[in-house]
């Protein structure tokens, strides 16, 4: 079994015919899809400038509603939070109703952007001053929020940042009701919701950023629980192997799913690979199997983004590991010498397993 | 003759788009996906992953415990280990020449164990050199395997080394004693990347296969515009107080950002490229717009200031964007239109 040959689009939509699994109609749109320049909308730096661009304008527009619009002024009554709200409530409705306007302006969409974000902040902000449970209730309200908005409102930079908040939100609250094995809920839930939406053949386009946000959200949580070189104020978490487990059953079902499975003719060496993630699921630091899952998503997907962004995490994350005061120097060496030697005895045991079907 | 956008390899994102639109249903789903990852394709990947992220695992594994052991380890073992490391790592790469992937990571390490190495020898003897000799001397030792690593990853470490070691110059050194301006140390390093940058589109021209990524170029680019960006950043807040040092930065920034402009538009089409040369340009402009409107007196106390720069990052990002769409479609259409 050889490595696949090169396509090119002709030829791929010639194979398809070929094989009698296209009718002519359905060539002809695939040959439509494929002619065209930039099917997948704006490269994900373009995505960057404007997210980024944005938030600061949305900052800078909730601090010109809060001290122009006199909310200064209720400060000295109970009411300061149902200003706060409203505003943050009719700037997001402005925002949301732009977007429905469909104008093709980069600066209306930017502008849109700016306003959902900063309405999405100081709705936070008047629930925050309201409650008695401050983060129980902004952990409610932006779930909320997510809930309602993300369907409404059809910005991509937006549905990414709104879940990425909703999760902020609750490593916050799992910090501070003192019960960190909740941790690994969170994190269990982060990698279903990553790994179902990143590997679905038929994920509507609306649910891409989502996918995003839970696969970045996944990695930041593994690093603050497992990474943080402090303990800051959920101290350790409880029964890490928890996650090892949870995680690496994930990575071992990801790669045999991508791969075809172990039982198939010529395919021994999955096996290899599958027994040595249980063996890196037993001792090694869930930051390092969430990396590898990532970059077989990312293979597996032919995704630039999500293989970089794995290739940043895992230096960043064993820079960080090195800090952190959970455990002692010594163990740390061992988790991380070791798993690299597990890999590297992997790949001298690939050499023997492969037929030589695999090796061309 | 006239090259179609059908004409491009087909990749696997292309397929899973197709699928997400509904164009493909199940069997040619899994039939094309079955043409493009092979399960010999995921074995090659399978190992070089294994070789990259195994390296990278152990070597980090051999720093933490080096740490740890630190104080107990007599000199010579400190020194002895990490020697027979360096030696271990040289004659993995001879023995595996004919695997490049492996060859080049056991080289690297070797490389980065020279590092180690000389800062465990200045640990040990105490010869109260400053710390930039340390990478001059690490940057002196491997250039020869850089020359022959034939790894875009190999110069990469290199030039890291070779920056650090010009700011701790610097800090140490060249500030200190010298009094030499922060500038002069940004136009160095800038030189530095700059000369690296022109060295590999001169790589990539001649067709250079190991010079073929393209996230080297934008790395390059973004250390040499972030090394000018900065002593232009103090020109253009505080024009009273820099030295003629600054302004020489301030234009060598606009030199470099319009022929980079000019180069990955016309001459060697890159969008990240591109992309990254505007992005700057807007955010010194915000820079600018932002001091003026904040830095004179009472400006961070007018609340329309807010909405007015509020609008102005908006309008400028939204005509960076702007730009950029229209560039890239010229630039596409350049690339297809019939020759």
């Amino acid at each position: 079994m050889m490595k696949s040959p090169r396509f090119t689009s002709r030829t791929f939509i010639a194979q398809l015919q070929a094989r009698n699994v296209v009718t002519p109609e359905q060539a002809t749109q695939i040959a439509d899809q494929l002619s065209r320049t930039r099917p997948d909308g704006d490269p994900v730096y373009l995505r960057i400038l404007t997210g980024l661009a944005a938030w600061v304008a949305a900052s800078l527009i909730a601090f010109f509603v809060i001290t122009t619009t006199h909310l200064e002024i209720l400060m000295s009554t109970k009411s300061i939070h149902i200003g706060i709200v409203t505003a943050g409530v009719l700037l997001m409705l402005i925002g949301i109703a732009i977007k429905y306007g469909e104008m093709d302006s980069v600066f209306i969409d930017q502008f849109a952007l700016a306003l959902a974000l900063a309405g999405n902040v100081l709705v936070l902000g008047g629930m925050f001053l309201r409650s008695g449970q401050p983060l129980t209730t902004l952990l409610i309200t932006q779930t909320a929020i997510c809930l309602l908005v993300y369907p409404a409102y059809a910005d991509s930079t937006y549905r990414f940042i709104a879940p990425l908040l909703l999760v902020g939100l609750a490593v916050l609250w799992i910090g501070t009701t003192q019960r960190p094995v909740l941790f690994h809920l969170l994190i269990a839930v982060e990698m279903v919701l990553a790994g179902g939406l990143l590997l679905h053949d038929r994920r509507p386009r609306a649910l891409t950023p989502l996918a995003y946000a839970a696969m970045v959200a996944l990695l930041a949580t593994l690093l603050l629980v497992f990474g943080a070189p402090v303990t800051l104020f959920w101290g350790t978490v409880p029964m890490p192997w928890l996650t090892n487990l949870v995680v690496g059953a994930g990575v071992i079902w990801l790669y045999n799913h991508v791969v075809g499975g172990w039982t198939q003719p010529s395919q021994p060496w999955v096996l290899v690979v599958i027994l040595s993630i249980v063996l890196l699921g037993v001792f090694t630091n869930p930051g390092i199997l969430g990396a590898l899952g990532l970059l077989i998503i990312g293979y597996a997907q032919d995704d630039p983004i999500l293989t970089g962004i794995a290739a940043l995490f895992l230096p960043y994350f064993l820079f960080m590991f090195y800090y952190t005061m959970q455990v002692d120097l010594a163990y740390k060496a061992a988790v991380i010498a070791g798993s690299g030697l597990v890999l590297l005895l992997t790949l001298a045991l690939l050499g023997h397993m492969a037929p030589e079907e695999v090796r061309t | 003759m006239t090259h179609s956008a059908l004409d491009e390899t087909v990749k696997v994102r292309h397929i899973r788009s197709l699928r997400a639109d509904g164009l493909l249903a199940g069997d040619a789903y899994d039939t094309a996906m079955s043409w493009l990852r092979t399960p010999a394709d995921w074995y090659a990947w399978t190992r070089r992953t294994l070789i990259v992220v195994g390296t990278a695992l152990t070597l980090a594994g051999i720093v933490y415990f080096f740490a740890y052991n630190w104080a107990d380890m007599g000199r010579f073992i400190k020194l002895g280990m990490i020697e027979a490391s360096i030696v271990g790592c040289t004659a993995a790469a001879y023995l595996t020449r004919r695997r490049p992937l492996l060859s080049q990571a056991s080289l690297i390490s070797a490389a980065g164990l020279v590092g180690v190495f000389l800062g465990v020898y200045g640990q040990v003897y105490q010869t109260g050199a400053d710390t930039y000799t340390l990478f001059a001397a690490w940057a002196v030792l491997i250039a020869g395997w850089v020359l022959i690593g034939q790894a875009v990853a190999f110069w990469l470490l290199w030039l890291v080394v070779v920056n650090t070691g010009f700011a701790l110059f610097w800090a140490q050194v060249g500030q200190p004693a010298l009094s030499m301006p922060l500038a002069q140390l940004c136009l160095v390093l800038a030189a530095v990347n700059g000369g690296a940058l022109l060295l590999f589109e001169l790589g990539v021209r001649r067709g250079i296969p190991w010079l073929q990524h393209g996230w080297m170029r934008t790395l390059l680019l973004a250390a040499m515009l972030g090394c000018l960006s900065f002593p232009t950043a103090i020109f253009l807040l505080a024009p009273a107080k820099h030295v003629w040092i600054t302004t020489l930065a301030a234009i060598s920034w606009v030199f470099v950002a319009a022929t980079a402009q000019f180069v990955y538009r016309r001459r060697i089409p890159n969008m990240a490229a591109l992309a990254l040369v505007v992005s700057n340009e807007a955010a010194l402009f915000l820079l600018f717009i932002g001091d003026k409107l904040f830095g004179r007196p009472g400006g961070w106390f007018d609340d329309w200031n807010l909405l007015y720069f509020a609008a102005m990052i908006l309008g400028t990002t939204g005509g960076v964007v702007a730009w950029l769409r229209h560039a890239a479609s010229r630039m596409e259409w350049e690339r297809i239109r019939p020759t």
